[in-house]
């Protein structure tokens, strides 16, 4: 195993700066694909290589 | 779970059917915890308890069968994926195949019978959708609500970190026995 990847849906700043702190970083954003409370939400992809 | 005998927070968490490390005990494990900031006095919704000062060490451990009451109370809130619409997870639980696994609970004021504060699936399911996918693992994991903002979270998602790469191992080397 050397990549953890984490799919954040947009509208949850404290997941995000959590897998930031831990050393996530944005690897891409995958758009309208994400769907909660009948909305379509942008879900962040944000990746930690472990050889790195 | 709250002991207040020894006046420490103590998570616990079900490593569902990863196996043991070798060189590791296989039923307690120690590490430190970040939760240290509930303020005294503050009950969360839903429990009748009064909820514990966070503090002190994290002690992890295999659950048992016992444990999984407390463990699936959780989980009638609704799991949300990028792939599907919500599902609940005691209907995923219920079709015997909701590709998530036991979870593991972090049980803060509740313990057995009571709701657990947060949840992970096992550490690295296999995901077999196909050969770009044969190696690769997922987690899912939930704070509740009650339970944000004291660093639940962060701490189930360094222990994934950490655990993750050993548990991977184990499984390819039982996927391919």
């Amino acid at each position: 195993m050397h990549v953890f990847v984490a799919r954040i849906v947009e509208g949850n700043p404290a997941s995000r700066r959590l897998h930031e702190s831990l050393g996530f970083r944005t690897i891409g954003v995958m758009k309208r694909v994400g769907q909660k409370f009948g909305r379509l939400l942008d879900v962040r992809l944000n990746g930690l290589h472990l050889d790195q | 779970m709250w002991s207040a005998a020894r006046g420490q927070f103590t998570t616990e968490t079900l490593r569902g059917n990863v196996p043991a490390r070798s060189g590791s005990p296989r039923t307690r494990d120690t590490v430190t915890s970040p939760l240290d900031t509930e303020p005294a006095g503050a009950a969360p919704v839903g429990v009748s308890a009064p909820a514990p000062k966070l503090g002190g060490s994290v002690i992890i451990r295999d659950a048992t069968s016992a444990d999984l009451d407390g463990i699936f109370a959780i989980t009638i809130r609704k799991c949300c994926t990028a792939r599907r619409p919500s599902i609940p997870c005691r209907k995923r639980r219920r079709s015997g195949s909701n590709g998530l696994g036991p979870r593991r609970a972090l049980s803060g004021a509740g313990g057995r019978g009571r709701w657990p504060h947060s949840w992970l699936g096992p550490i690295v399911h296999m995901v077999a959708n196909g050969r770009a996918y044969d190696r690769t693992g997922r987690e899912r994991g939930y704070v509740h609500e009650d339970a944000r903002g004291r660093g639940v979270g962060r701490l189930l998602l360094q222990e994934l970190i950490r655990q993750a790469p050993a548990a991977w191992r184990a499984r390819l080397r039982g996927a391919h026995c």
